[in-house]
């Protein structure tokens, strides 16, 4: 379940990107949504988790972006936030999607100050503003929609997760 | 016992710091523009874009439908636009031999073995976009096998779209001129009449698809819809590669020197095929 999650989200941010319009308000992070309904399926083994979240991140840099390890890093701190959040917050459609919220936000930031301080990019403020809020449409419908899908998949199959 | 826990303390203080310090000069290396692909990042790259590229291959099967469709119905409008444009082929046809024949004896009289517009073309079709907000790339697929090097400029039929930053051994990245944090300026000229007005595209508006170009010689009147292209200085994209169209112009903040925005000629959401650059070897 959670290698085929990966998987599929993985190849749609490709696929959509393709599809929508540079500078669109329906940007996609699918990979990094994957992450938040992924880690009730490793029934708190944090360590196995972060290691996935890792592991997709570096993938996603060879892959998509030639940066070496700036994703596996984000994606491993956005691991631990999403860690912590599962602590505060119950697993519930409303709760992922706050989650993705949060993610995103907190995602963009840390990219944008990265790249402030270690690549010698000049972006506004506002592009880190704009960033936020083209992320959030298409990103909250789907982290709804793979929500509403693996949990109907994961009782029918009667596969273990943590709450 | 207290003593040691302060030790401990500034132990592990020292140790994140550290880190830290370790983690922003990584970060600083992989962000580097001009860094070239290790052999591992190339093998990795050129198979996942082809796991990719199979997979989303019947999506682009349908795209590629849909577009052939809408294109079927506006056949007839191209086609009258089409005749319009054939009575004129003969006579610009009939000038483009005789200038070529023009440049060929200047370039023997000159002894020059190669000039600024002289290029070689590679036709290559977009396979993958960059997904991260930042970067404003896109992936061709065409790579070092095919004789794409970094650096080589990218168009299209409608004008400039960026130059290739990264090689791999069967694909290419290419970062797109749609790009707000642009770090490199381009040398372009403007046409007026038969004279050109030079400046240097200093920044990219997403809003408006438009370039703004500054550092043009306060003396010249320069008219809305003038032709830009490129000058060829700066030994990245030749000369004479269209940019765009003159939408406006002003002066700068010290009224020293003109400042034009410039609509890109290059629709940069329907980026389907393009075409690389080479500058003819000697």
């Amino acid at each position: 379940m959670i290698i085929i999650v990966l998987i599929i989200s993985f190849i749609l941010d490709s696929l959509i990107s393709n599809f929508i319009p540079l500078n669109s308000i329906l940007m996609p992070l699918f990979t990094l949504m994957s992450l938040i309904i992924i880690y009730p399926y490793f029934n708190n083994h944090k360590n196995k988790y972060l290691l996935a979240c890792f592991t997709t991140g570096f993938c996603y840099d060879l892959i998509y972006t030639n940066t070496i390890i700036i994703h596996a890093f984000l994606f491993l701190v956005i691991g631990f936030i999403i860690i912590r959040l599962n602590l505060i917050l119950s697993n519930n459609y409303v709760n992922v999607a706050i989650m993705a919220i949060i993610i995103i936000i907190i995602y963009r930031i840390i990219a944008y100050g990265l790249l402030l301080i270690t690549a010698n990019i000049t972006f506004k403020f506002f592009t880190l503003f704009k960033s936020i809020y083209s992320s959030l449409i298409l990103n909250i419908i789907y982290v709804v929609l793979l929500f509403v899908i693996t949990d109907r998949i994961a009782t029918k199959l009667k596969i273990r997760r943590s709450n | 016992m207290y003593r040691k826990k302060e030790f401990e303390k500034r132990y592990l203080l020292i140790i994140v710091i550290i880190l830290i310090a370790i983690l922003l000069v990584v970060l600083s290396v992989a962000l580097k523009k001009d860094r070239n692909l290790s052999i591992p990042e190339k093998i990795v790259k050129d198979s996942g874009t082809f796991i990719v590229n199979v997979i989303s291959s019947p999506l682009n099967f349908v795209k590629e439908k849909l577009r052939e469709n809408k294109e079927k119905n506006d056949i007839y409008n191209k086609y009258k636009e089409l005749k319009q444009k054939q009575q004129k082929i003969n006579s610009i046809e009939a000038e483009n031999n005789n200038l070529k024949s023009e440049v060929k004896k200047l370039k023997n009289t000159l002894e020059l073995n190669t000039i600024l517009s002289d290029k070689v073309y590679k036709n290559a079709t977009i396979v993958n976009r960059n997904i991260d907000y930042w970067y404003d790339e896109v992936t061709i697929d065409k790579g070092k096998k095919n004789g794409i090097k970094k650096d080589m400029a990218v168009i299209n039929n409608d004008g400039l779209v960026g130059k290739i930053t990264t090689v791999s051994n069967y694909y290419s990245t290419v970062k797109l001129l749609a790009n707000e944090n642009m770090s490199d300026k381009i040398s372009v000229k403007i046409k007026i009449g038969n004279e050109y007005a030079y400046g240097l595209i200093s920044k990219y508006n997403a809003k408006n698809n438009s370039y703004t170009v500054d550092g043009i010689s306060e003396n010249l009147k320069i008219s809305k819809g003038s032709e830009v292209v490129t000058t060829g200085m700066g030994d990245i994209f030749p000369s004479g590669l269209l940019v765009g169209y003159v939408t406006k112009v002003t002066t700068d903040n010290f009224d020293l020197s003109k400042v034009a925005v410039v609509e890109s000629s290059v629709d940069f959401n329907n980026l389907d095929y393009v075409s690389v650059l080479k500058r003819k070897d000697k």
